[in-house]
């Protein structure tokens, strides 16, 4: 279906953009940088045009409704999550959790495995001060769970790097660093080789933002930082 | 499975006192067709041998001779023809009338009962398309015998030999439309070829006279002008009840339009179509019986549930490779349907026993063999024939080539296989017994050749044999693919069974000593005895194609030999001197015979290989005795050290040296796959080492991919290639200037868009302006 296909270049189109406006935010090309997001947004806010008019009960579907595409589901867990990391980038936070929200509801009301919205929702409820740890507290055992099924179970699943590094995420801040530090040597084995800097900026953020608090699930988030410069220092 | 062949004269350009016939050019071609439309395998003789009434006569007893009891011949001439005391002749091209009258070496006569009463075959048939002259009639004819007269034969009741003349003895063969220099045909040929035609009736011999009786007279008062009506004449002995059945045999059969499959040919297409799918089967000798099964499993694969993606993955395939098609500088894309049809397959199915008459006839298989896009060869027995085609197979194309095997073998159960082919995936194409529905036998051939078309898109390497890519991989140095000076190497290829040993022993011997009395000293050397760790297929083939001497013994006809002997007259002009312990030949005790299956008791003697006859007589072994090797061995070193050994000489003295050679490049010529364009070969490679499409979900793609040494190592190479062929297309190409819908846009936009991806994750600054670049020349 031709429309699949326009989303996924949209969606393509914006990544492009969106590791544009990261190589030039590292280099203090600020001005640029949110140039090239915004223009990942614009694309981004296509795509999600086009699931809404081909697919619009895709968000309020009952789990495992017929009716709905499984493609357009994919797609559209990929392009909230996509959106989410770009309207951060754009510092529009809320905008961005309500983005992250809607992909996890869509995750939540399909059973798919992807839990990519779900765990960055969480993440960035905490970056935001919008929630504390331990209120998430909840939240991040239930997705740990699921992760851990997913991944005993699904060969398939099992592959997919981002799994891992979800899985890590959810141990660092439920602060089991040592299984966390597990989950994100996986990661780095499976994942291509500048993949890792991303997951080790967002751990660092996350660090920060618990240390304002002096929440003590930093020290855990600290813990995995240091093992994943570790792993990363041994290539 | 019984053979139809048919052999045709024609003699068009006469002596003194003949006109000459241009009908006759016509008459071959309208015949030629007719008959291979009934899957007659069809050989019209050549004009130097329709000139020499000797050499006319030997090669039509010849033909009608070599045969089974189930196969019939057919002798077809269209020429003049006389009767000289009662026997009925005819006449061969560039003979006068004088001579054709008074010298019996000078004509031919038609009476075969003698040859074919002696032969196997079963049933001779001489379409007797002659005597043209009206106003020469009475001279032409005796009246007292009369044109078609049988009982002046020789031995008239021999009830499998058969004579239809094109008229009787008191008319003439007509011509139509006689002053036309392209579309003058005789009467007799054109009805024969429209009667034929009719493909949903099948035709004895009684009824094809009927209708050549019939189709003769429509033709005759239809033409303008009219002409005088020629009654086909059926000449034969007493009725028995033996030639009654003869009479009454089918032979021409229904072609099976209903069909929804292609049709098969024994003769194999004569013209390669681009855009069609060819497919060859070879048969064993060894399993007569599965030869229908096989080709109906073939078939059944282009009809059944994976005929689609059969199809779809061929056309794949094409759509991104070329062949080379006569020219250097031409597109050779080949248009393939989008959908499978009959009309879309090209098929022949050949008995091995068939391949190897006369060269004309080895060089059509092999023709067909090399332009095949699928060869199944039936390896049952592993003959030497088959043996032989697939190493020309394996020496000029990379795919798909199947080897299957049937003699009641059964896929998983153990195989003793020649050496060189110990890495093939055997097919089994024993029919299963008690089947209820489709032959699992058919699916699994059509699910094997689904995957051999799969895969032959997918992998940028396929190979089905281990042939292709070890004679063309040599290495970039300039020595790599040099000659080898026969005062440097002789390779020997040959057999290594222990009861071969002693010849080994004494060949060797006797050839080193040879060699020194001309002071050479080159290595003698078989495959073991060349020290190298390399691959045995590497090495071995490497030396085939460069050492300019080569000597094979068919001695205890290895596999392994015939199959090297294929690749070696594939690609070496310098040929191979071959020699074969006497007892090896046709006629000895150690001559090959059909493969024995477990059913057979082990007493029962099995036939020597027929196919063995015919090679014998094409590539010429020189026989030798172990007891006296030393003699042929001295002539063997002076053929090698003799300089007309050099292809550059020996063209005219050795023209069946390089005969082969000669072939496979003609055929080459049109069907050679060309090197793919740099930007898909290099965008192919970058996706082999690290496919776009797996960033999203983060999925690892090479091994040991654990290492991040190894895993950037090919993230980066993969980029290189991207890099390099987004450059080409965008300076060498100018793909940026081309419109949208051009596939070359398309990667271009598709490889720049890539290989900004990676660049902008990069630390280094160099890396991101050269995103920007790129960024600019294709937009965002």
């Amino acid at each position: 279906m031709k429309y699949l296909n326009d989303i996924r270049e949209l969606r393509d189109r914006a990544a492009l953009q969106r590791r544009k406006g990261d190589a030039l935010d590292k280099r203090a090309r600020d001005d640029d940088a949110a140039i090239a997001f915004q223009i990942a947004l614009e694309f981004l806010n296509q795509a999600l045009s086009l699931i809404q008019e081909h697919g619009g009960d895709v968000f309020l579907a009952p789990k495992n409704d017929e009716r709905v595409d499984t493609l357009l589901v994919n797609e559209s867990i990929e392009v909230l999550g996509s959106r989410g990391g770009v309207l951060r980038r754009l510092d529009r936070t809320s905008e961005a959790l309500e983005s992250y929200r809607d992909g996890a509801d869509v995750e939540r009301n399909h059973g798919v495995h992807s839990t990519y919205n779900r765990t960055n929702a969480l993440k960035l409820a905490i970056l935001s001060h919008d929630r504390t740890l331990a209120e998430l507290k909840p939240e991040l055992l239930e997705l740990r769970n699921v992760l851990s099924g997913v991944l005993d179970n699904d060969v398939e699943a099992a592959e997919k790097a981002w799994n891992w590094a979800d899985l890590g995420d959810c141990n660092a801040l439920l602060g089991d660093w040592e299984a966390a530090s597990t989950a994100y040597i996986t990661f780095i084995n499976k994942a291509e080789t500048h993949s890792p800097e991303t997951t080790l900026s967002m751990l660092m953020q996350l660090e920060s933002a618990l240390c304002e608090v002096n929440d003590p699930g930093a020290d855990s988030v600290t813990q995995s930082i240091v093992s994943i410069r570790n792993r990363l220092a041994s290539r | 499975m019984p053979s139809r062949r048919a052999l045709l004269v024609g003699a068009s350009a006469y002596g003194e006192g003949f006109h000459d016939l241009n009908a006759v050019v016509r008459d071959l071609v309208v015949v030629e067709d007719a008959l291979k439309a009934r899957h007659f395998e069809v050989q019209i003789v050549e004009p130097n041998v329709s000139a020499n009434a000797t050499i006319l006569d030997q090669c039509i007893r010849d033909f009608c001779r070599n045969g089974n009891s189930e196969d019939i011949r057919l002798v077809y001439f269209t020429g003049h023809g006389i009767t000289v005391d009662g026997d009925d002749c005819i006449v061969p091209a560039k003979t006068s009338r004088q001579a054709a009258f008074e010298s019996p070496t000078q004509r031919v006569s038609t009476d075969l009962t003698t040859t074919v009463l002696s032969s196997d075959v079963g049933l001779v048939l001489f379409l007797i398309d002659a005597c043209r002259e009206p106003y020469d009639s009475r001279q032409v004819k005796s009246t007292s015998t009369g044109w078609g007269d049988a009982s002046h034969l020789t031995n008239p009741n021999v009830p499998k030999f058969v004579r239809l003349f094109g008229c009787g003895p008191d008319n003439v063969c007509h011509i139509l439309n006689p002053h036309s220099e392209d579309k003058s045909v005789s009467v007799f040929s054109q009805a024969l070829a429209n009667v034929l035609e009719r493909t949903d009736q099948s035709y004895s011999i009684r009824s094809l006279h009927e209708n050549l009786e019939s189709e003769c007279k429509k033709l005759a008062l239809g033409a303008q002008p009219q002409l005088t009506i020629q009654v086909p004449r059926l000449s034969h002995g007493e009725i028995t009840s033996g030639l009654d059945e003869a009479l009454n045999r089918c032979l021409f059969e229904i072609r099976a339009s209903a069909y929804q499959d292609c049709e098969t040919s024994q003769a194999g297409w004569t013209e390669y179509d681009a855009d069609r799918l060819h497919c060859l089967v070879v048969h064993s000798e060894s399993d007569l019986t599965s030869r229908g099964a096989l080709d109906g499993f073939v078939r059944g694969a282009f009809t059944g549930s994976c005929a689609d993606e059969i199809w779809q993955h061929f056309r794949a395939y094409w759509q991104e490779n070329q062949i080379l098609d006569n020219g250097r500088d031409q597109t050779g894309f080949r248009s393939i349907p989008d959908q499978l049809s009959h009309s879309s397959l090209a098929m022949a199915s050949i008995p091995i026993e068939d391949v190897f008459p006369t060269w004309d006839r080895l060089e059509d298989v092999v023709r067909l063999v090399v332009e095949s896009d699928l060869a199944i060869f039936d390896v049952t027995g592993f003959e030497p024939g088959v043996m032989f085609l697939m190493g020309i197979r394996a020496a000029t194309s990379r795919g798909v080539t199947i080897a299957s095997h049937g003699g009641g073998w059964r896929e998983g159960t153990p195989l003793p296989r020649p050496f060189n082919l110990t890495d093939l995936s055997f097919n089994c194409h024993t029919p299963t017994e008690h089947v209820v529905d489709i032959d699992p036998a058919e699916i699994r051939l059509g699910l094997r050749i689904r995957t051999g078309f799969a895969q032959l898109c997918r992998q940028p390497s396929y190979l089905d044999f281990p042939v292709f890519d070890a004679l063309r991989r040599l290495g970039p140095d300039y020595q790599a693919s040099s000659i080898i000076a026969g005062k440097e190497l002789l390779l020997v290829l040959c057999s290594y069974s222990d009861a071969y040993q002693e010849n080994w022993v004494e060949l060797k011997k006797s050839l080193r000593n040879q060699y020194f009395a001309r002071n050479l000293t080159p290595n003698i050397w078989r495959l073991q005895d060349i020290a190298t760790p390399q691959l045995v297929s590497q090495a071995l083939y490497e030396l085939v194609r460069r050492a300019s001497h080569c000597l094979v013994d068919w001695t205890n006809y290895s596999p392994s030999a015939f199959l090297e002997l294929g690749v070696r007259l594939a690609v070496s002009p310098w040929g191979a001197v071959q020699i074969a312990e006497k007892e090896s030949l046709p006629l000895g005790d150690m001559a090959p015979r059909r493969w024995r299956h477990s059913n057979v008791p082990p007493e029962t003697p099995m036939p020597v290989l027929e196919q063995i006859t015919g090679m014998v007589k094409l590539l010429n072994p020189t026989s030798y005795q172990l007891s006296t090797v030393e003699t042929i061995v001295t002539n063997v070193v002076g053929d090698l050290v003799s300089s007309t050994r050099n292809p550059e000489f020996n063209a005219i003295e050795r023209p069946n040296d390089t005969r082969l050679n000669k072939c496979v490049r003609r055929t080459l010529e049109r069907v050679h796959v060309r090197n793919r364009p740099i930007e898909i070969e290099l965008e192919r490679q970058a996706d082999a080492f690290h496919q776009p499409a797996k960033e999203d979900e983060n999925v690892p793609q090479i091994l040991f991919h654990q290492v991040l040494g190894i895993k950037y190592d090919f993230e980066q190479s993969a980029l290189a290639r991207r890099l390099a062929a987004w450059l080409y297309l965008e300076h060498r190409v100018g793909a940026g200037s081309l419109p949208p819908e051009d596939p070359q846009y398309q990667r271009w936009l598709r490889l720049g868009r890539s290989v900004q991806s990676v660049l902008w994750t990069s630390e280094n600054d160099d890396d991101v302006d050269l995103a920007l670049t790129i960024e600019q020349r294709i937009g965002q």
